[in-house]
């Protein structure tokens, strides 16, 4: 990140609240990266986020207005940030448990109504910040706090639910694809529609030390190997990149 | 002050509202830009007035997927500089609690009504009660300060509603109107004034955007987003800048001090109730909301009969004239609380009337309470 | 102060009825105040709706000892006579049914339905005839006023039957 861009983070924050090996900072990193290739007018975005440690990327660590919510509940308050002044950019950014699990339908109704805001899911596939919880995001087998034999019930798809909800600009990528991630970011910020990004971050200490994946090293490795970038077909056996 | 004499939408004169109507016209006096809600009966009047002087005053309206949302989109709202308002009734009430204790934590002005309903749960939807009186205070979790305010005619919607606008702005908390399904659906006369006050919010001022800072009972001003101050606002534990301080005792000692005494050390500016015949009154009745009318009705009655009795009626619930209590208990030979539950504002009024044993006069049926019934009591001066 | 009764099966009207009367009371300057029972299920069932006009604000805005009886079903009697004022008079359908309750002090039978039937070929109106009934006995509004409400309040194509009702029903001889 060059160092110029350090004004869109608050100075006296740090260090994070993240894991070693925790890829918020990946998406952290592209994000403030986006704002920094645009020149971005920072005191015209207020970033909105819920509880967890998705909740954490952007508040506080990003030096702009900043409203960190209830669990779950980040959709709805950036909802009416923007109605009631449509002339900020608004961006949500939260967790798989937070915005996908006890505030889903927060999330659909937004892509129903294609509110422009960009909503943006770090998601690690687990509840991080309560010990490893199974979230709706966690896949079929992976063993959790709450699943130790292995989970029984299917994820949601992300991509798939938002675009079934009427969502359009939906975005996928990895902590691999931080340069893709990037220039994602700078797309959308650039426009006033709703987008949607599942940035899969993965969480090396609650999700990747209960399913092989303990070193971060490896977990980049495995998001690595087992993505495809989506050009019209969609392997659900594979982690479907890009936009869709 | 930052207080402003304006003109209503309406023209001044004599109207014939419903109790629901009346209240969405008050916030649109007041100055209400911002609404966003749910279907609820006996609520949803409330929202389709709101929707139709909406379009005609190009103010912003959203009915979300559910009561939650609705109070997370008028929090969100308020940060912009709207004053924002939502209305429900006793199953969204607790939907909303959380983020209602949100809106005490940010310290984030905004209006949020219930039309008390039967209850528990689904209750009766169409039936009057008034079995919020403890939720509107304490359904929250955690230690906190709430105002309320209960209007006891289609009239005192409308003016009571202002008043709520005003004391959220003031004091930068979220404001209940505590109505009951008999007021929010009766069709009354409301005589509409030239002019009400306004209370603008306090946005540029000396000091942090957060109290905790000395004074503690001040209230700080409110940026609003898109100015330039970069805001952290959380609703987890924060220093006077909004940084999270989740581990400092200090910094929640003197955050809770700071939301408590910005309320309780300006009750004189927030509790407003009325007297009537209390002067030479051996019987005190002590009541709020539609069971007051009911309750003026059968003091009047009493007085016709040579009881003297009279009646204190509160227009704001929480926080209660407490004082009052303790000299009208002093006064009161026989002491009665009518209202539509079992006891909520009698059990505290008996944390303040030195031992001398409050008389309850209750009815949780879904139907009013009666002059008749508080009339008997007040013959007897004994708990039906 | 007056105090008003109107009853009837969900879906004849009487929160109608009571409406137009509370408006009317306005325009004459009264406090009015005006309320009703209903549930979910509105249609067929008993329903109630009151109107209080006086000359200063009403402590008490529903009907404890009604002046005046409104009712248009026999169902309505039997569950809203408690509420009825011994000096109260009574005006019923008496196309619809027999009063044999001895209530209020006076009782006098409209041919309301029937009316409604002869002359508009159905029985949509005789809630109108009955409040033109209700009007020559209460004393408090008159037939400019509630005509003025029904100007703001009816379908303009229906406003000539409305008046019509009005009329029928308040220039009957009993």
């Amino acid at each position: 990140m060059k160092q110029e861009y350090l004004k869109y983070i608050r100075d006296n924050v740090f260090p994070t609240a993240f894991c070693p090996g925790c890829g918020h900072g990946i998406l952290l990193n592209a994000f403030v990266s986006a704002l920094g290739e645009l020149d971005y007018d920072q005191d015209n975005l207020v970033l909105v986020s819920g509880i967890g440690c998705g909740g954490w990327i952007a508040s506080p660590h990003m030096n702009t207005d900043t409203l960190h919510t209830t669990h779950g509940r980040a959709i709805p308050f950036a909802i009416g940030v923007k109605l009631a002044n449509p002339k900020l950019k608004v961006v949500v950014i939260s967790g798989d448990g937070d915005l996908t699990t006890i505030g889903g339908n927060h999330l659909i109704h937004a892509a129903r109504r294609r509110i422009p805001i960009t909503v943006i899911c770090g998601n690690n596939n687990i509840y991080g910040m309560t010990g490893g919880q199974a979230s709706a995001t966690t896949p079929v087998g992976a063993k959790t706090m709450t699943t130790p034999l292995g989970n029984d019930y299917r994820p949601f798809d992300l991509v798939k639910l938002v675009k079934g909800a009427g969502g359009e600009h939906v975005y996928r990528y990895t902590a691999f694809h931080a340069m893709q991630m990037k220039k994602a970011f700078k797309d959308v910020l650039q426009k006033d529609d709703f987008s949607f990004f599942d940035i899969l971050t993965g969480c090396p200490v609650q999700y990747g030390r209960r399913n092989e994946l303990r070193e971060p090293a490896k977990m980049i490795q495995w998001m690595k190997d087992n993505s495809v970038l989506y050009s019209g077909e969609y392997h659900d056996d594979k982690i479907m990149v890009g936009k869709f | 002050m930052p207080i402003e004499k304006k003109k209503t939408h309406l023209k001044a004169g004599k109207y014939f509202m419903q109790g629901d109507e009346a209240c969405a016209e008050g916030a649109v006096a007041a100055g209400c830009t911002f609404f966003a809600g749910y279907p609820i009966t006996p609520a949803s009047e409330i929202m389709e007035t709101i929707v139709r002087r909406f379009e005609e005053e190009k103010r912003v309206f959203v009915q979300m997927e559910d009561e939650i949302a609705s109070m997370g989109a008028i929090v969100g709202a308020s940060w912009t500089g709207a004053k924002s308002m939502t209305a429900t009734s006793g199953p969204g009430f607790s939907l909303k609690m959380e983020n209602l204790g949100y809106a005490i934590m940010t310290e984030t002005p905004c209006v949020v009504v219930d039309v008390q309903r039967v209850g528990p749960s689904t209750g009766q939807a169409t039936r009057t009660a008034q079995g919020d009186l403890m939720q509107a205070r304490w359904g929250t979790h955690g230690e906190h300060t709430i105002i309320a305010l209960s209007p006891w005619s289609v009239e005192e919607a409308f003016y009571e509603t202002v008043r709520a606008f005003n004391l959220a702005e003031e004091f930068r908390t979220p404001v209940i109107i505590l109505m009951e399904e008999a007021t929010g659906h009766l069709r009354e006369t409301v005589a509409v004034r030239e002019a009400i006050e306004i209370f603008n919010r306090v946005e540029e001022g000396n000091g942090a955007p957060f109290g905790g800072e000395e004074p503690l009972d001040a209230v700080p001003p409110m940026p609003r987003f898109g100015t330039g101050h970069r805001l952290l606002v959380t609703g987890s534990t924060h220093d006077p800048h909004g940084y999270r301080k989740t581990q400092d005792r200090v910094t929640q000692e003197r955050l809770l001090s700071h939301l408590q005494q910005k309320i309780e050390y300006h009750k004189e500016r927030i509790v407003q109730w009325e007297e009537y015949e209390l002067d030479d009154a051996e019987t005190v009745l002590i009541s709020f909301g539609f069971a007051a009318r009911a309750a003026l009705k059968a003091v009047k009655d009493a007085r016709k009969k040579g009881i003297k009795a009279g009646l204190m009626r509160l227009k704001t619930v929480w926080p209660m004239p407490t004082e009052r209590f303790e000299t009208l208990a002093a006064q009161a030979k026989t002491l009665i609380v009518p209202e539509m539950n079992f006891g909520q504002l009698r059990g505290e009024v008996q944390r303040f009337t030195g031992g001398k044993k409050v008389i309850g006069v209750n009815r949780a049926d879904g139907e009013v309470i009666t002059p008749e019934s508080i009339l008997r009591a007040v013959e007897g001066g004994t708990s039906l | 102060m007056k105090e008003i009764m109107f009853a009837g099966i969900g879906g004849q009207g009487v929160i109608l009825s009571a409406s137009i009367l509370a408006r009317a009371g306005i325009l004459k300057g009264y406090y009015a105040a005006q309320s009703q029972s209903y549930g979910s299920e509105s249609r067929g069932t008993a329903t109630r709706a009151e109107v209080v006009l006086s000359e200063e604000f009403v402590d008490f805005p529903h009907v404890e000892h009604a002046d005046i009886f409104v009712v248009m079903a026999e169902m309505g009697v039997k569950l809203f006579a408690s509420k009825v004022s011994q000096e109260a008079i009574v005006l019923y359908d008496n196309s619809v049914f027999e009063l044999s309750e001895n209530i209020g002090k006076e009782r006098i039978g409209i041919p309301a339905t029937r009316l409604a039937v002869d002359t508009f070929k159905k029985p949509l109106y005789a809630n109108i005839i009955m409040l033109g009934a209700m009007m020559r006995h209460c004393g408090m509004v008159g037939p400019e006023e509630i005509k003025t409400v029904l100007k703001e309040t009816v379908p303009s194509k229906a406003l000539a039957d409305n008046i019509k009702a009005l009329e029928l029903g308040s220039g009957l001889e009993y």
